[in-house]
């Protein structure tokens, strides 16, 4: 699988091709940061579960609370 | 001449009075229809030579037909010359499901703009729409736009973001980063300057 799509809009020819030497460095760094914003917004889930849990209210109850 | 001009049976069409209403019918205004990226199971999608000097804005719509992936990111780069500008965005997100509203800015970090967000559940609810204002033009380029989804793990969805590339450059074209594979079909349209 080529890893990047690549169209021209004057022609609209497609092009498949694999990164160049910047775009995969690139890439690395995306990667890296997707999985740490994954982890980031998993954290924060577990954190709102967790102080909702201690709070001892019901999920009806922070969705008012949230209004 | 009186436009647009307009003919009866048996009369003769001259080029100039064709050409007369196609520039009537631009003047009207509205979108124009530029080019459409269909890629399956990608995960870096560049447009190049879509945005020109025929129009300030433009729009981007994508119909989503699968992710690889639930709860990863797509984010929208500028690009000229076949290569992407990776600094000096900003970007605002406010997303909201059910009574909850939550925002957050430079989600994706300030190297790319917010586009969306994936589910793997009913992509074909996902509907993505992002105005792009003068990235042709050596000024700073904003997008701003909506996204939405309806699925059985995330609710209904509704975010709106806005972002902007505060690098005075005119750009031709914009890269889509998907942290996992996405199938679609991506429009570009142009609004008349009219």
């Amino acid at each position: 699988m080529a890893d990047v799509y690549e169209l021209d809009a004057q022609t609209g020819k497609v092009t498949l091709r694999d990164y160049t030497e910047a775009e995969a460095e690139q890439r690395t760094k995306d990667l890296a940061k997707h999985a740490a914003l994954a982890q980031a917004e998993q954290d924060r889930k577990a954190l709102k579960a967790e102080v909702i849990a201690k709070l001892g209210l019901t999920a009806d109850e922070v969705a008012a609370l949230l209004s | 001449m009186a436009l647009p001009v307009t003919f009866v049976a048996g009369d003769v069409l001259e080029a100039a009075q064709l050409n007369s209403n196609f520039t009537y019918v631009e003047g009207l205004g509205g979108l124009t229809y530029i080019t459409q990226a269909t890629p399956s199971a990608q995960t870096t999608i560049s447009i190049n030579n879509c945005f020109t000097s025929a129009y300030e804005n433009y729009r981007i719509v994508m119909n989503v037909s699968a992710f690889a992936v639930a709860d990863g990111s797509v984010g929208l780069r500028l690009r000229v010359g076949g290569v992407d500008a990776t600094t000096n965005y900003v970007s605002q997100r406010l997303l909201g499901t059910g009574a909850t509203v939550a925002a957050a800015s430079n989600v994706l970090g300030t190297d790319e703009m917010y586009f969306l967000s994936t589910s793997t559940l009913n992509p074909r609810t996902n509907a993505v729409c992002y105005d792009i204002s003068s990235p042709n033009i050596a000024t700073t380029t904003a997008m701003n736009g909506s996204f939405g989804l309806a699925d059985a793990i995330n609710g209904v969805i509704l975010i709106n973001s806005y972002g902007a590339h505060t690098t005075e450059t005119a750009y031709d074209g914009f890269t889509l980063i998907a942290s996992n594979n996405m199938t679609g079909t991506i429009r570009v349209y142009g609004y008349q300057n009219s």
